[in-house]
């Protein structure tokens, strides 16, 4: 599916948090781009700033952080510059995120019944009057829609009696229940048991496909995005350090970080695997003046450590942050 | 970067809120007040027992910024001096309440579930379902009125708040895994509950701490305007306070300055209290 | 059957009284044996039991039947009525990095409690001692006097090995000690196991709900679904020839990134259903509500483990256990 309608879109992100002693520069130039009803994923060990990256997106970092730069585009529109009524358009109707624990996600002292119709009423509340009636019926739609069986007897229902695995689809369909084009899924499937976590990941791609839903897909499993997402986004330290189709990325991983990463998932043939990338994070406060990773890297060279990379086109919407592949 | 910035850290977190560092100021001008009494009151001879009918009933001046009272001391000073038995009263009270509290109710949470358990906690629920100022003021009013026994009858009321305090944190702690750790490997109940639980305890405990210093003084207060705690001529803002009542509202100073005084020795405590707080919470990114 | 069995555990069970009447059967009758140096692989979804084995055969609670035999003797019960020596002899690593070291505490007081427990060393002795027990798992000296939350989760989960291997264990118990840890990292702590296992000669239960690291750390592998172990055999084996239908489906659901491995697993099984909660365990076998190949005996009569060659044993009626179906 090629990507010619782009839905959202990151230019440049650069987002630093205020701490003792300075700042930390958490995201150093993010750009990714979504177009309709692809599942794009964005993966990266704890500490990269994926679960920063959405935030920004969805505007709602904590106080201490400061958006140094760049855009965050919705259907051409910059969020970060536009006024509080088009970023609140965006929440009601535009994009929606889930999290990462369902249950922390949803307030225990509403019934699902509650916490659907509350969406929904925000998002359709400029469109006029709308009976409860109808949303009613809207919400236990959204709720069949997420496979939940016995739609009106979960509607009456609270989150601590259901399961794990029915709490996040009750977090998607109250994503769904507003007609959205974008859902960013901050690693969906990670609390939950490996069989419940296929079940939700297929439902999202279900999703994804029959409503031309945009997905953004955060994990640190590089095996989750190679089933659900199309197109992938490697991020290292802030910086998003190669990005293409997913399939050709897994098959031909041109930044070392990603070949280093790659090799160090265990393989069901049961070959063994590396033993770890050696060094650390670098620390945020005063990170590495070139490339973030070029202290770790194998292949480093002089350039690296001086001036940062950008995104580099290697071909077949390949691209990579590396002065390696730019020859 | 660990032990050098440990108090930069500290003073940051800290600092954040603007309130903490007002209630942290406010704490500081009361406890310096307090030890520096007898160098920073302008008559500290008149806290005490003296007499200057001449004096008697004058509103606030430049001689004596906050009036006189009707025996013509100076209210400045003895307000001065009044921070003394306040604040003696608030650090004795818990000095003795906190670890017996505490101790019990760390006995009783790692041992939850056992007759020990319902024992201590039982006896606890007792003293808590009385009234905390009703109890206070029965023991008070038993013993010889002074000082002293004022801080015995807070002491015996006060205890049981710590005990329930560190039931519910111990009683959660113990199922942390380094506690079961501790125990799976040998260690002895004196370790876990002293070097492993304890510590980690001791957040709360410190925040309600400083929080009540503020609350002790003002129960403190509250016996002393009854007449159950330091006795007269000696200064204390409760029996300040009770001793220009009956002259409101023509000499209003002799009583709003020493009330003005619990409020803010209270306040001070309060927003303090807050800022510890905050310096025990880890924050998420 | 093995002659040199260092943990041999026989019909375990551990059940548990939550509220009126309301038995949870965490462990349900489980044969398990670690042989010398040997890594055994215990797989399971939640409420499995798998750690409730873990937890017992360490000491956390009383079996309510059974025997755990250590080197032919019985210590089944709870740690404190065992020894000094039995309980050093039997440690564990827990899962969570964040809790398994006292965040008050520095680690070379950590380290210090078994130390002196154990091996009885004096104050005096104890900075070479701890100095030697980092270094021995790869972790610089100077980290004695750090705090847990100091240091990386792979870190600290290091230190928690350093720990139980302070008291000269025989069995390690390593209840999912990675799965809060990036893949890099993961590598790291797994690399140093095996490397301290073929060092030391020590025994590893391995407990974890990803296979595909299974694959690559275990000998044996035992499966288990509520309470019971449904499926052990060798690993090549276990993975090359799944013979329990839950076995099946929970290797068709694991997401990997290679092609290679795609084509190792096997037919794909969609998995429905709730995984049940072991306070209401299906009568008969507890898979059957879920099971693609159940049939009805399978409701109904609870299989025995069958043997179906040397080294590998099932639990289902498919293979010619009572009344079903031969081989």
């Amino acid at each position: 599916m090629m990507a010619t309608d782009t839905v959202l879109e990151v230019n440049d992100l650069q987002v630093s948090f205020r701490v003792y002693g300075g700042k930390t520069r958490v995201l150093d130039g993010v750009n990714l781009r979504v177009a309709k009803g692809q599942r794009v994923g964005l993966v990266g060990e704890a500490g990269c700033g994926k679960t920063t990256t959405l935030k920004a997106i969805m505007g709602i970092l904590p106080s201490q952080a400061v958006i140094e730069g760049g855009q965050i585009l919705f259907r051409g529109q910059d969020l970060l510059k536009a006024g509080p009524a088009a970023v609140q358009s965006f929440r009601q109707r535009g994009a929606a995120m889930i999290f990462q624990d369902p249950t922390a996600a949803l307030n225990p002292v509403f019934t699902v019944g509650d916490l659907l119709q509350v969406g929904l009423r925000y998002a359709t509340e400029s469109r006029g009057k709308t009976d409860k009636a109808h949303l009613i019926k809207r919400c236990a739609e959204t709720l069949t829609e997420v496979s939940l069986p016995d739609p009106d007897r979960i509607m009456k229902t609270y989150p601590f009696q259901l399961s794990g695995g029915m709490r996040q689809r009750v977090c998607i369909a109250a994503a769904m229940t507003a007609t959205r084009e974008v859902l960013l899924a901050d690693e969906p499937g990670t609390s939950l048991d490996v069989t419940i976590q296929d079940q939700i990941l297929r439902l999202i791609t279900g999703l994804s496909e029959t409503k031309d839903l945009a997905v953004v897909l955060v994990t640190h499993s590089l095996g989750v995005v190679r089933e659900v997402t199309e197109y992938v986004y490697v991020m290292y330290a802030g910086v998003i350090v190669e990005g293409g189709p997913t399939a050709e990325v897994f098959a031909r991983p041109l930044h070392p970080y990603t070949a280093a990463l790659m090799e160090c998932i265990p393989r069901l043939t049961g070959q063994g695997f590396a033993e770890g990338i050696p060094g650390r994070l670098p620390d945020y406060r005063n990170p590495p003046r070139g490339c973030r990773f070029s202290p770790r890297c194998p292949q480093s060279l002089k350039t690296c450590g001086e001036a940062k990379p950008s995104l580099l086109d290697a071909g077949g919407r390949h691209m990579v942050a590396c002065y390696l592949r730019a020859r | 970067m660990e032990k050098r910035h440990l108090f930069g850290q500290a003073w940051y977190k800290f600092s954040r809120s603007k309130a903490s560092v007002v209630g942290a100021v406010l704490v500081l001008i009361v406890v310096g007040l307090a030890l520096l009494a007898p160098f920073v009151s302008p008559h500290p001879e008149q806290a005490g027992p003296y007499v200057d009918f001449d004096r008697a009933n004058q509103s606030p001046s430049s001689g004596y910024l906050l009036g006189t009272d009707n025996m013509g001391r100076d209210i400045l000073s003895r307000l001065i001096f009044a921070l003394r038995p306040g604040l003696l009263m608030g650090i004795l009270v818990l000095a003795i309440s906190v670890p017996i509290g505490f101790g019990l109710g760390l006995i009783a949470g790692y041992n939850r579930g056992s007759l020990l358990d319902s024992l201590i906690m039982r006896v606890t629920d007792i003293f808590l379902s009385v009234p905390p100022l009703i109890l206070a003021l029965a023991i008070a009013s038993v013993l010889e009125p002074n000082l002293t026994h004022a801080m015995m009858a807070i002491t015996v009321m006060w205890w049981p708040w710590y005990c329930r305090l560190a039931y519910n944190v111990a009683s959660s702690i113990k199922n942390e895994y380094y506690v079961r750790y501790a125990e799976l490997t040998g260690a002895s109940t004196f370790h876990i509950l002293a070097r492993e639980i304890l510590p980690n305890c001791l957040s709360p405990v410190l925040t309600k701490m400083t929080l009540d210093m503020g609350w002790v003084i003002m129960t403190g207060a509250s016996l002393s305007f009854v007449g159950l705690g330091e006795q007269p001529p000696a200064p204390d803002l409760g029996n300040m306070v009770s001793a220009g009542v009956k002259y409101l509202p023509d000499y209003w100073w002799m009583t709003v300055f020493p009330a003005i005084a619990i409020v803010v020795i209270v306040l001070g405590f309060n927003l303090l209290g807050d800022g510890i707080r905050d310096l025990f919470t880890v924050e998420e990114a | 059957m093995k002659m040199d069995d260092v943990l041999k555990v026989t019909g375990l069970k551990k059940y548990f009284t939550v509220g009126k009447n309301v038995i949870l059967r965490a462990v349900d009758g489980v044969d398990l044996s670690v042989c010398r140096g040997e890594t055994l692989g215990l797989v399971g979804e939640s409420g499995s039991g798998k750690s409730t084995v873990a937890y017992t055969i360490v000491g956390m609670y009383q079996p309510t039947a059974g025997t755990i035999a250590l080197n032919g003797k019985n210590v089944a019960g709870a740690a404190v009525r065992r020894t000094l020596a039995q309980k050093g002899a039997i440690q564990i690593v827990f899962q969570d990095p964040g809790s398994s070291l006292n965040p008050r505490r520095t680690i070379a007081q950590s380290l210090g409690l078994p130390l002196r427990l154990h091996r009885r060393v004096s104050a005096r002795d104890l900075p070479e001692k701890v100095a030697e027990l980092l270094t021995l798992v790869g972790l610089p000296p100077e980290y004695r006097d750090r705090n847990p939350h100091s240091i990386g989760g792979g870190e600290r989960q290091l230190v928690a090995v350093a720990r139980a291997l302070a008291t000269d264990p025989i069995v390690m118990i390593l209840d999912e000690p990675t799965s809060a840890l990036d893949v890099s990292i993961q590598a790291k702590v797994i690399a140093r196991l095996a490397d301290l296992q073929s060092r030391l000669g020590l025994s590893y239960l391995f407990i974890t709900h990803d296979l595909s690291l299974m694959r690559n750390v275990a000998s044996r592998v035992a499966i288990m679904y509520l309470g019971k172990v449904s499926e052990l055999a060798p690993t090549a084996a276990f993975f090359r020839d799944p013979l329990h239908p839950y076995t099946r489906m929970l290797l068709s659901a694991i997401p990997v990134v290679t092609a290679a491995e795609e084509e190792l697993k096997p037919r794909k099984i969609l998995s429905k259903g709730e995984i049940p909660s072991p306070v209401n365990v299906p009568p008969g076998c507890g898979f059957s509500p879920r099971c693609p190949e159940a049939t009805p005996v399978c409701s109904k009569v609870d299989p025995a483990m069958v043997q179906t060659s040397d080294t590998h044993w099932v639990r289902c009626h498919v293979y010619g256990a009572t009344g079903g179906p031969a081989g």
